[in-house]
């Protein structure tokens, strides 16, 4: 116990000198880029300010064609 | 700054803050406090029972006081993990209206604040989406397809569709492998379990060299081997650890997104991160998927993930004082020295 007393104590003690009071700045970030182009497929390439969709191959809320008793086997 | 108003005391004392670590909040403050782990609360929710965006902030204020500030001596080892310099860098931003794969944008921007400084990141909440921004900014920072993700998860996570987007949940390691921020062969699953993944997903996988240890593998060979086997494929590599509470079993974290029976006990999860921790150069973790709205009144899920992320950084301070054997414990605490 005594031991990590001291270790807090002389981590608080950095502390105080290893953050100076640049810790509230509110300016803004150097690294104002996102994810890149080629590894967002969710940008539209002619305007990354929209998103596009999925493949249509991903169909919604399909039905069956005749919801019954004997539903179909999973595809997979 | 350090939230901790006395020299000594617990969690309770202090301001809220992850592990109850000092604050930073831009890589000039990283940088100038020479920060080695940067905790950062994620708070995108993308599951289906909504909370996670709440278990970062929560993670700040669990049911525990017990705990010591940004250090203590983990048990196994008897290495003092305050050695290491750790911050709270604040939450990165979730806009609720937005379409998460905005949201998966701003978690690769404030991670790549946090490597700018050659500082660990270590996510605090949120969902499982959120990874891809992590790799996405690892893969910035390194190069596409020179780490490994160590991915711990009762699910496969490389679902085949997108209904509509192309990252989520479920699907954010699929299109992570297509793109080449990590090749297939370098993601090695732990705790894999459920009625999945399907036909045409496993296929998938196969062809893709999916390092995938099931519970199956567990229960038929045993913790121990498949420890074993997990490090040496880990050996020698940077680790990016991405860690869905719903790989551990649900008596251990019942407040999770998606639960299912029969995955990691406690001591398996925390063995495995001391061990990863030690051997292998971590480059940033995550810790995701806790729900704190399904928690019990003691926070029992997040005290779990809490000491989860204390194991990982008594293993890297290990790994610091030159221990090298990712099975080490403290003799001291294996037999009477008297
Ligand atoms: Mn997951």
């Amino acid at each position: 116990m005594k031991t990590t007393g001291c270790i807090i104590l002389l981590a608080v003690v950095a502390m105080a000198f290893a953050f100076p009071a640049a810790v509230l700045s509110a300016e803004k970030s150097t690294l104002k880029a996102g994810i890149p182009d080629e590894w967002a497929p969710w940008k539209d390439p002619n305007n990354p300010n929209v998103i596009i969709l999925q493949d249509d191959k991903d169909k919604f809320f399909e039905r069956r064609e005749r919801p019954g008793i004997q539903s179909e086997r999973r595809a997979s | 700054m350090n939230p901790q108003r006395y020299k000594f005391g617990e969690l309770l004392a202090g301001f809220p803050t992850f592990l109850g670590a000092p604050m930073a909040f831009t890589t000039e403050d990283l940088k100038a406090g020479k920060v080695d782990v940067a905790l950062v609360g994620i708070s995108i929710g993308d599951q289906p029972v909504p909370g996670g965006n709440f278990g970062a902030n929560k993670m700040r204020a669990l049911t525990d006081w017990l705990a010591f500030p940004a250090g203590g001596t983990n048990n196994m080892i008897g290495v003092d993990y305050g050695k290491l310099t750790i911050a709270d860098y604040g939450n990165v931003g979730w806009n609720f209206f937005a379409q998460n794969q905005r949201n998966v944008e701003e978690v690769h921007r404030v991670v790549a604040e946090i490597l700018a400084a050659d500082t660990i990141p270590i996510g605090v909440g949120g969902t499982h989406v959120q990874t891809y921004g992590f790799q996405t900014a690892l893969a910035q920072k390194y190069g596409p397809g020179t780490f490994v993700t160590l991915h711990i998860d009762a699910h496969y996570d490389t679902y085949m569709y997108g209904f509509g987007r192309f990252v989520h949940n479920g699907s954010f390691l699929k299109v992570a492998i297509e793109k080449g921020l990590i090749n297939g062969s370098d993601l090695i699953q732990v705790g894999l379990r459920g009625e999945y993944p399907d036909n045409a997903s496993l296929q998938w996988m196969r062809e893709q060299k999916i390092k995938s240890h099931y519970m199956a593998a567990i229960e038929k060979k045993g913790w121990n081997a498949v420890l074993k086997e997990i490090l040496k494929e880990l050996k020698g590599r940077k680790v990016h650890i991405s860690w869905d509470m719903d790989g551990m079993d649900p008596a251990a974290a019942p407040a999770v997104g998606t639960q299912d029976p029969d995955g990691l006990s406690a001591a398996q999860g925390l063995q495995l991160l001391r061990a990863v921790g030690i051997q292998n150069e971590i480059i940033a973790a995550e810790f995701n998927e806790y729900n704190p709205l399904l928690d019990d009144a003691h926070t029992t899920t997040g005290i779990l993930m809490d000491r989860l992320i204390r194991s990982l950084l008594a293993g890297v301070q290990a790994r610091k004082e030159g221990i090298t054997d990712p099975l080490y414990y403290d003799p001291e605490r294996l037999d009477h020295v008297q």
